[in-house]
């Protein structure tokens, strides 16, 4: 059972009219690479910030291990960041970068010189050692964040999007050296981002936020398949809403009045007859043979092709658009066009409930 | 009006405006070598005579020595307080900071007649009139603005998170401001130093006011033009031109702006 290693409790974070984190409370555990993510503006950046001690909280409370991290200062709490745009040293060459927190440490500088190389090897820039960072590419200068970070050998490591400046390719690529590092050195990855792909492809646990309050807490299969609110259905996955009430309780199954009719679901803990609710039907449920008990008539208006598979736009009667996402080669088979009426239908059992 | 001729015009427009202006100068560094003691065509000849002269005046040198201690002075004084201000300026927001930074602007916009009377006033009141020190203090409320605007400039271009980084990753204020702030800032350093020099060695107002009986070399080439008009004086122009361009033109070197990205 990890332990808890850093917790935040009811940190508030409020400027004149505007909340930029509320009551957030989390306990982060030794080791463990978890993941803030949210859109733009949700406060993930702050909070991290705050764990950093850039910026101070209006109220609540951080502890390390019982210890309260408010009144210890930026350059005492032992938390290395990795910038969003590197902040490498202009003036230093790579390996004067990664010798900086030894020297302010003051260590000697042999013994720094030493610690240095070794994590510029770790890192595959030995070859760069003595350039300046002016001419290096993105993905280096990456690297070297990441060694300068690394070298105190901290116990926590931040990383504010490190990976949004560079291009697909090499995200992907460095997603997998991160992952790796985090297995090797079995510290505590904090980790910002706005992707779910890279938090779902690295983090043990997700935190999902969304204007300043977390939304959901989870390992990414629980969040994908059991969000907990409408927000994070949305933002997770893909899911189509649809939103309604409930009327009646079958045993297993449930009736929700919607505006594009009645159509039946899983039953939800806590929602009673009468309750407003979003019907969520995940968009790889949905199905195109008109096999499903619950139907409704669309007509095609977009089609998104990644790869494999394809997510087919439906405008629905309410004018809601659903999502449906099938392997490429069972659409094609469909011979399908834009504009084309057909009838959408999935089984009640793919339709869950969640509190409006 | 076709392009050729449009261009020609505006060369030769700044052609003249710029000859206008440095005809003076040329003029006096030109007659500062003739042999003769009257500026006039024909030339006399080529004479280091009126160098060796001012060379041997004891009045002369020992003016040129009070501005260069000045000059030395101001250079200093004014370089530190103008980081100090830049990075107040940079780092800090506080209630009253837009008047703190007008503060720091203005003693180049007050006229130096009304500077000079001032301080005039205010230093006999503190005992200070007639010294060198009064005459580095006065210039060195000058030459700050213009090291602060210097160092403010090469500021704004380092990058908003490079400070915090340093801090993050273990340095104190004192540590980031040694070891990041000034080596970053080093060009401009040197370059607000020399200008403040140049600033201060130019300086013929305030230090004619406040000095006393501590004649800097722009007060002591007004007393002699107030005596006989000399070539003399034109040794001393040359060679104080000389000392002021080249410290110009090393500032403005140390601030041009590298290509390579930063």
């Amino acid at each position: 059972m990890s332990t808890s290693l850093l917790s935040l409790n009811d940190i508030c974070m409020e400027y004149p009219g505007f909340k930029a984190v509320s009551n957030l409370s989390i306990d982060i555990k030794a080791g463990e690479f978890i993941s803030l993510m949210g859109p733009s503006g949700c406060g993930k950046s702050t909070t991290l910030r705050m764990i950093a001690g850039l910026d101070s909280p209006t109220s609540g409370s951080m502890l390390l291990e019982g210890t309260s991290q408010l009144d210890v200062p930026i350059e005492d709490r032992g938390m290395p960041m990795v910038w969003q745009n590197f902040a490498l040293f202009p003036f230093l060459n790579v390996q004067k970068n990664v010798e900086f927190p030894l020297r302010m440490k003051g260590v000697a500088s042999d013994i720094r010189a030493k610690k240095a190389s070794e994590w510029i090897e770790r890192l595959g820039l030995s070859e760069f050692a003595e350039r300046s960072i002016a001419q290096l590419s993105g993905g280096q200068r990456q690297r070297v964040a990441l060694a300068r970070a690394l070298v105190t050998e901290p116990r926590v490591l931040l990383l504010d999007e490190p990976l949004s400046a560079l291009d697909a390719h090499l995200r992907i690529k460095m997603q997998t050296e991160l992952t790796r590092l985090h297995k090797e050195l079995g510290i505590t990855f904090i980790y910002v981002t706005h992707s779910q792909s890279e938090a779902f492809a690295m983090a043990d646990r997700v935190v999902i936020m969304n204007k300043g309050e977390i939304q959901q807490v989870g390992t990414p299969k629980e969040v994908y398949r059991a969000p907990e609110n409408a927000f994070v259905a949305e933002f997770i996955g893909m899911n189509n809403l649809l939103p309604g009430t409930l009327v009646e309780s079958n045993g297993d199954t449930v009736d929700v009045v919607t505006d594009l009719g009645l159509f039946k679901a899983k039953p939800a803990m806590g929602l009673k007859n009468g309750d407003s609710a979003h019907m969520v039907i995940a968009a790889d449920c949905i199905r195109l043979d008109n096999q499903g008990k619950q139907k409704v008539r669309g007509r095609i208006s977009g089609e998104e092709f990644v790869g494999s598979v394809i997510t087919l736009l439906v405008e629905l009667e309410n004018g809601q658009e659903f999502k449906v996402q099938k392997q490429q080669h069972e659409v094609e088979a469909l011979n399908l066009k834009y504009g084309a009426d057909l009838t959408l239908s999935w089984d009640a059992q793919s339709a869950f409930l969640l509190a409006a | 009006m076709s392009r050729g001729i449009r261009s020609l015009l505006e060369s030769s427009y700044l052609l003249l405006v710029f000859g206008f202006i440095a005809t003076p100068i040329v003029m006096i560094v030109v007659f500062s070598f003739n042999e003769d003691r009257f500026p006039g065509f024909p030339w006399a000849g080529f004479s280091l005579r009126w160098y060796e002269a001012i060379l041997n005046e004891p009045m002369v040198i020992d003016s040129a020595i009070n501005s260069v201690i000045v000059g030395l002075s101001t250079a200093i004084g004014a370089t530190i307080i103008g980081f100090l201000a830049a990075y107040i300026d940079y780092r800090y927001k506080f209630t009253g900071k837009t008047a703190f930074n007008l503060m720091v602007a203005i003693p180049p916009a007050i006229p130096a007649t009304v500077m000079g009377i001032a301080l005039l006033a205010f230093l006999a009141r503190i005992g200070l009139f007639g010294e060198l020190k009064a005459v580095a203090f006065a210039h060195i409320a000058i030459a700050s603005s213009f090291a602060m605007a210097i160092i403010r400039l090469r500021l704004s271009e380092l990058e908003a998170s490079i400070e915090p980084a340093a801090w993050n990753l273990g340095a104190s204020r004192l540590q980031g401001l040694c070891f990041i702030i000034l080596p970053y800032c080093r060009n401009a350093l040197l370059a607000a130093f020399f200008l403040s020099f140049a600033v201060s060695f130019d300086e013929f107002m305030i230090a004619w006011f406040v000095g006393g009986m501590n004649e800097t070399l722009p007060v002591r080439i007004l007393n002699l033009l107030q005596g006989q008009v000399s070539p003399r004086i034109n040794a001393i122009g040359t060679l104080v031109f000389a000392l002021t361009f080249s410290l110009v033109v090393s500032a403005l070197w140390l601030m041009r702006r590298k290509r390579v990205a930063h």
